[in-house]
């Protein structure tokens, strides 16, 4: 059984539909946004179900999968009921849990709220010494303008203060640098997910290669089917999400042209915004203009 | 993770060549002769039976002020060391040329810089550093003749030709044959390759002083079958057409091909080869680009050495002082090696996914050798069939300590708890049999001088491998120019 692998980004990085191909790799599985090591606990973890109830749906999808066959309303619950018959029961266990579900299959998982949590990094090299990590990048005016659309999309409230680039794009990336730094070479990797959604069958191998795992076709092909994922579409009535809604809408790898886009000028949506001379020194290290 | 370089050991052994050269194989054999300014040698090569060691001073100062005070040196606990002297008797203190005859092991001054009046009318020394060197032999010479690149304090670059290592005459042209206010103020470097000789302009003066040692107004190359006459001719386009290109760093010959290597702090270096055949400008094709794509994390190609059949480059990141990459990081050197038929294996450094597949250090090695604070892979030579890499260390002007509010405070208190634990004078001589498998010569540097931070030039002969150090100081300073003598105990000199 090959290593767990996290994909590391902020949210609208490509992480669901990067983690759909790489799933869908014969020796592994990509997960649903489970978003397990926000917490160190159940209880500790429902804190943020408070907040947004969404962020229990991958989860609950994940264990009605893996773990009772199905993804239908009854599992469902049932998954909720046993999370919640058992508060104190750690996320690293529920993490091995499934773990053992999906083996010989290894995990992939790319719930972006790791990187505005403080300690959820330090909790998955805890829970998983041995685990990957895929730095995965994106423009930082295509990370915030498409935070920016999702947040028009599905909220209600247009009075939420305005997206700042440092907030959504620079910080979750320095955490994410700060932490890899303690992580041997071999376990990490940093890639442009414009390169990868452009050239998927040149780069698609060498992720495949770097984990370890069986390079012929007959491996690679499945890849470029994330809608394939059982996760790829939404979920029963009462777990309907999981994953990013664009994705969940339309699944399929489409071709990729990365827009030309500047660290220069303002936001589309608040001319008074514009990138730090800090956000920009970063974004030219991550290869962009 | 970090700092996981192996342990020094004794020295590697190759079935062909026998032992490498173990730390305890060297010896200091020059300091003080060169004159109070020296704190470099940036152009060192063997030559007509003795090491020529071009040298050269600090700047008088950066972005055009003098930096030269009349004042006590320090040393950096603050303590007054000594006098430096007036400012107008430090000026005269300028680039010199020195020769050591291992066999007799005498110094002689061969060359020193004449002296001039400076644009604000003052007499002072007129170069500054020789900066490039190479044993060519062109339609004007009876014989091979070494040809050294002098970069000037003030005014253009000249090149001296030296028929025997100690007489020296400046050839015709002076700033390339460039109009007179062309600032073209040194060399990088020189390369002979099929019949010419190949060089690029690098750094700008502003008047006085220095405005940018690595940086050019001319990030092109240009050659000339006949050095001493000059008649030198563009035969590249400037920045290989990419403006982001901002000096060609490196130029050297392999495999019947040239190569240069850009400085590219916006994108990391590029690599670019041509058959030097026909019309000028050549054909040049881009072989590596982004810094091996690693970004401008890898921003400045410090050296290129061709060894066994493959071209090896050492990264770094230029030290700019004010608002450049090097106010982030630490970004440690990596190392590559370009083969013949242009594929690439990254040697040491960080994994990472390019165009070209995926790049695993072949050596097993991270980024600076797993040292988180080497500057750069700054020198590389070949010695009895092994190949060292000499090192730059970062910790000693810890640029990256500066202004880091982005930085959460457990990683900044991580670097400055790091730096705090340098040993004033460590650097790294690595070396390696294969230019896979590397072993450490030393990391605490040669002879303990605290002004040592890197290892600027390294020099192979027939005699052993010659070490010079780079000091943050001139003597004046408490610095101080060294050289080191590597040889076997069982190698006799005569």
């Amino acid at each position: 059984m090959s290593d767990p692998l996290f994909i590391l980004a902020p949210p609208r990085s490509y992480t669901s539909v990067v983690c759909g191909m790489i799933g869908q790799h014969p020796e592994m599985l990509g997960l649903p946004e489970i978003n397990l090591f926000a917490g160190d606990d159940y209880q500790h973890l429902s804190r943020w179900y408070r907040i947004r109830p969404r962020f229990q749906h991958g989860l609950l999808r994940a264990i009605a999968e893996l773990g009772l066959g199905e993804q239908n309303e009854a599992n469902i619950e049932a998954a909720r009921h046993w999370l919640e018959e058992n508060p104190k029961l750690e996320t690293k266990a529920i993490y091995q849990d499934l773990a053992n579900w999906a083996a010989p299959r290894s995990l992939v998982d790319k719930s972006p709220i790791y990187v505005y949590d403080a300690f959820a990094l330090d909790r998955i090299d805890r829970a998983c010494p041995r685990a990957r990590y895929l730095h995965l990048l994106r423009h930082p005016r295509g990370t915030c303008e498409s935070i920016q659309a999702l947040r028009r999309e599905h909220s209600n409230n247009t009075n939420f203060p305005p997206l700042d680039p440092e907030t959504s794009w620079l910080k979750p990336h320095l955490r994410i640098l700060e932490f890899l730094e303690t992580i041997p070479t071999y376990r990490k990797i940093r890639i442009r997910g414009e390169d990868l959604l452009e050239k998927p069958a040149c780069y698609l191998p060498q992720i495949v290669d770097w984990l370890g795992l069986d390079s012929s076709p007959a491996s690679i092909e499945p890849m470029f089917h994330p809608e394939r994922s059982p996760f790829a579409c939404n979920g029963p009535p009462n777990a309907r999400f999981g994953n990013d809604p664009g994705f969940l809408n339309e699944p399929r790898l489409r071709p990729y042209r990365a827009p030309a886009l500047s660290l220069e000028g303002p936001m589309s949506w608040d001319s008074r915004i514009s990138f730090s001379n800090t956000l920009k020194h970063y974004a030219l290290f991550f290869g962009y203009d | 993770m970090l700092n996981n370089y192996p342990e020094p050991q004794s020295p590697p052994s190759d079935s062909t060549h026998g032992k490498a050269l173990g730390i305890d194989d060297f010896r200091e054999v020059g300091r003080g002769c060169f004159n109070a300014s020296i704190r470099t040698s940036q152009a060192m090569i063997w030559f007509g039976d003795a090491l020529i060691v071009g040298t050269g001073r600090r700047p008088l100062g950066f972005l055009g002020r003098y930096a030269a005070r009349n004042k006590f040196a320090t040393d950096r606990e603050g303590s007054e060391i000594g006098f430096v002297g007036r400012v107008e008797e430090q000026g005269k203190d300028g680039a010199q040329v020195w020769r050591f005859d291992p066999y007799k092991l005498d110094w002689s001054l061969v060359y020193e810089s004449p002296l001039g009046v400076g644009r604000d009318g003052k007499e002072r020394a007129r170069d500054r550093s020789i900066r490039a060197s190479t044993v060519f032999q062109g339609p004007s010479d009876d014989h091979p003749c070494l040809y050294l690149g002098v970069g000037s304090l003030e005014r253009q670059v000249v090149i001296l030709r030296s028929p025997d290592g100690i007489n020296y005459a400046e050839c015709t042209e002076k700033g390339l044959g460039l109009s007179g206010d062309a600032d073209v103020p040194s060399l990088r470097c020189l390369c002979s390759h099929g019949g010419r000789v190949y060089t690029s302009p690098t750094g700008k003066n502003l008047d006085r002083g220095m405005l940018d040692d690595n940086l050019t107004d001319f990030p092109m190359i240009f050659a000339t079958n006949d050095p001493w006459r000059g008649h030198w001719e563009m035969v590249s386009e400037p920045g290989f057409g990419d403006p982001t290109n901002l000096s060609v760093n490196e130029i050297a010959s392999f495999n019947g091909y040239l190569y240069a290597a850009t400085l590219n702090p916006q994108h990391g270096f590029q690599v670019w080869k041509t058959d030097a055949r026909g019309a000028s400008p050549y054909r040049w094709k881009k072989i590596i680009d982004c810094g091996a794509w690693r970004g401008p994390a890898s921003s400045v190609p410090a050296s290129l050495f061709a060894y066994r059949n493959a071209l090896y480059l050492g990264s770094g990141i230029q030290r700019q002082g004010r608002d450049g990459h090097d106010r982030y990081g630490p970004f440690p050197g990596e190392l590559i090696r370009i083969h013949p038929d242009d594929s690439w294996d990254l040697v040491v450094g960080d994994t990472r996914p390019t165009p070209h597949g995926l790049k695993r250090p072949i050596s097993g090695l991270a980024a600076g050798f797993g040292d988180l604070f080497t500057h750069a892979f700054w020198r590389m030579s070949e010695y009895d069939g092994y190949l060292y890499l000499g090192t730059s260390d970062w910790r000693f002007l810890p640029t990256y300590l500066r202004n880091r509010d982005e930085l959460s405070p457990a990683c900044l208190a991580y670097l400055k708890s790091e730096t705090e634990k340098y040993i004033k004078g460590s650097f790294s001589l690595w070396c390696s049999a294969d230019g896979i498998r590397w072993h450490p010569v030393t990391r605490t540097g040669f002879g303990g001088n605290p002004n040592n931070y890197g290892i600027r030039e390294l020099t192979s002969s027939p005699v052993g491998l010659f070490v010079a150090p780079t000091a943050t100081q001139p003597r004046t300073g408490g610095g101080g120019l060294e050289i080191w003598w590597g040889n076997k105990k069982n190698v006799k000199i005569i």
